[in-house]
Formats: structure tokens, C-alpha cells, sequence
């Protein structure tokens, strides 16, 4: 079944860049959504089932440790799968994503194979 | 505990390779403390980082460099006015926060939004300033500015 990727990033030209490296993993991909930041990623969350969600940390309005955080206090949305992308690569931070429920972190910069094999463990670890 | 400044130099020099290399699949020229052409319109950036350090980065690169780069890292033939300048904002993220994670590889940090600044801003000496690098790219040069604050 194709998959719905969720990308949140408040910069236009990394959600691009994400949406082209998704589009080059091979997976059977389906619908692919953007949002800025984490309360528009909620509400694209409320309308449509995402199999997979890419998230920056920095974010205005909702940073991405809110958006894990409002994901994992919902029953049907602790249940998808999160990759952190970002530029933040020091031991505490990634540690406190990975506590909060992401599946995955990504430092930027990354090669787009980095991101493809990242996306691929985390989704067999959900369909596992 | 904070690097010494040939130490930083090395640091910014490594991550500026890295991030053009990586993301934008340049490679860019040697290393400079010079910039060569300052007198080509040019565009810059300011971001803060808060943790342990705190400072900014600032970075000022030729238009002509950025347009190809930003091509580069979107995949796309031509690339607007805005996508330059929010390409250039991603650059500077990237780098500031490449470079502070290896700075301090424990503690995390918070950055700032990254804004448009004037090219004087982002080029003049600053109080705290640790590290500054240029390096050629194909239609220009890149130029990066690392200050600490005082108490960072």
C-alpha cells in the first residue's frame, strides 16, 4: 500500500529538498504533505492518515518536541512513526527526541541515502 | 569547555565542506580569510544560537554563488529571487548548527530564525568574534562569521 509522508519543516526549500530525496527512496510512496511547523502538521494529522512523519525541531509557532509531544497524547498518533531531521546532532538533544517517541534522527547535513535508509528501518520497525 | 580559535577555524572550515559538499554536491575552493570580491551584490544572513556557547553566525555570499546553489539543492534548472534567499536562510542554519554540535557535542542548543541582513552587517568585525572563512565557489565567494558571546 503507498504510503503518506508528512514533511514539517518552516523552511520552503528543505521541505523541497525532502520531498524530492522522499520521492528517490523508492519506496511506494502516495500522497506527501507539507507543513511549516508543528500545529499545521497537527491539523494535517486530524484530516489525513500519515504513515510517516519527517520533523524539524526549530520551528516557529509549534517546535517539534511539541509536535512529539501532542502525538504521543493522542491513542491514534503515537502509533506513527516520527523522523527528526535536524541540525541539532549533540548527544542531549538527540537522546530527548528519541525518549519522547521519535523513531529516527537525521542530522543535517545528510546525504539523501542516510534519510532513505532511515525512513525504511522506521517503517519496518512499524509494520514489523 | 570552550575550543581554542585555530581549533573553531578548523571546525567552521570543516562544516562549511561538508554542508556545501553534502547538501548542495559542490565542492567548494580553498579556505580564505580573505573575501575577494566584495564588490559583487552579495547577500547575507544572521542567525542566534543559545546554549552553552551563545552567539551568532553570520554568513555573506556573492548572488551569483548562492543562484547556482540553490539550483544545485532544489534539483531545478532556475530558481526565483526568493528561493535564493530563503536557500541562503538554510545554508546559514545548517551551518550554525552543524558547527555549534560539534563546538559543544553534548548539550543541546536553540537557534534562531535566520533573517535577511545588509552585507555590511553580516562582514563587519563584531565584539566576540572567534572565526571567519571564506572560500571560492563557482561564481563567487562564500564568507561565514562565528562570534561567542562574552559570557558564552
Amino acid at each position: 500500500m503507498a504510503l503518506n509522508i508528512l514533511i514539517v519543516d518552516d523552511s520552503p526549500v528543505m521541505r523541497s529538498f525532502i520531498r524530492r530525496v522522499v520521492g528517490l527512496t523508492g519506496l511506494d510512496i502516495g500522497e506527501i504533505c507539507e507543513a511549516g511547523h508543528g500545529r499545521e502538521a497537527l491539523a494535517v494529522l486530524g484530516v489525513r492518515w500519515m504513515d510517516l512523519v519527517l520533523t524539524d525541531i526549530n520551528m516557529p509557532d509549534m517546535n517539534g518536541e511539541e509536535l512529539l509531544r501532542h502525538m504521543e497524547q493522542d491513542e491514534l498518533l503515537r502509533t506513527v512513526p516520527v523522523i527528526v531531521v535536524s541540525t541539532d546532532a549533540s548527544v542531549n538533544r538527540v537522546q530527548k527526541m528519541m525518549a519522547l517517541g521519535a523513531r529516527g534522527y537525521v542530522t543535517k547535513p545528510f546525504a539523501p541515502d542516510s534519510l532513505a535508509a532511515e525512513m525504511e528501518r522506521a517503517l519496518e520497525v512499524t509494520h514489523a | 569547555m570552550l575550543e581554542p580559535a585555530t581549533r573553531i577555524d578548523e571546525q567552521l572550515g570543516s562544516v562549511t565542506r561538508a554542508v556545501l559538499e553534502t547538501m548542495f554536491f559542490t565542492e567548494p575552493g580553498g579556505l580564505t580569510t580573505e573575501d575577494s570580491d566584495l564588490a559583487l551584490p552579495r547577500l547575507a544572513v544572521m542567525l542566534r544560537f543559545r546554549g552553552s556557547p551563545s552567539g551568532d553566525l553570520s554568513l555573506s555570499v556573492t548572488r551569483a554563488a548562492m543562484a547556482p546553489l540553490a539550483a544545485a539543492f532544489l534539483g531545478e534548472d532556475e530558481v526565483s529571487p526568493t528561493q535564493v534567499d530563503e536557500m541562503a536562510c538554510e545554508l546559514a542554519n545548517m551551518l550554525c548548527g552543524s558547527l555549534v554540535s560539534r563546538l559543544e557535542t553534548r548539550m543541546s542548543f536553540d537557534l534562531s530564525s535566520p533573517t535577511l541582513i545588509t552585507p555590511e552587517a553580516a562582514l563587519a568585525p563584531r565584539a566576540g568574534e572567534v572565526s571567519r572563512q571564506s572560500c571560492e565557489l563557482a561564481h563567487g565567494t562564500l564568507t561565514v562569521v562565528l562570534s561567542l558571546d562574552a559570557d558564552g
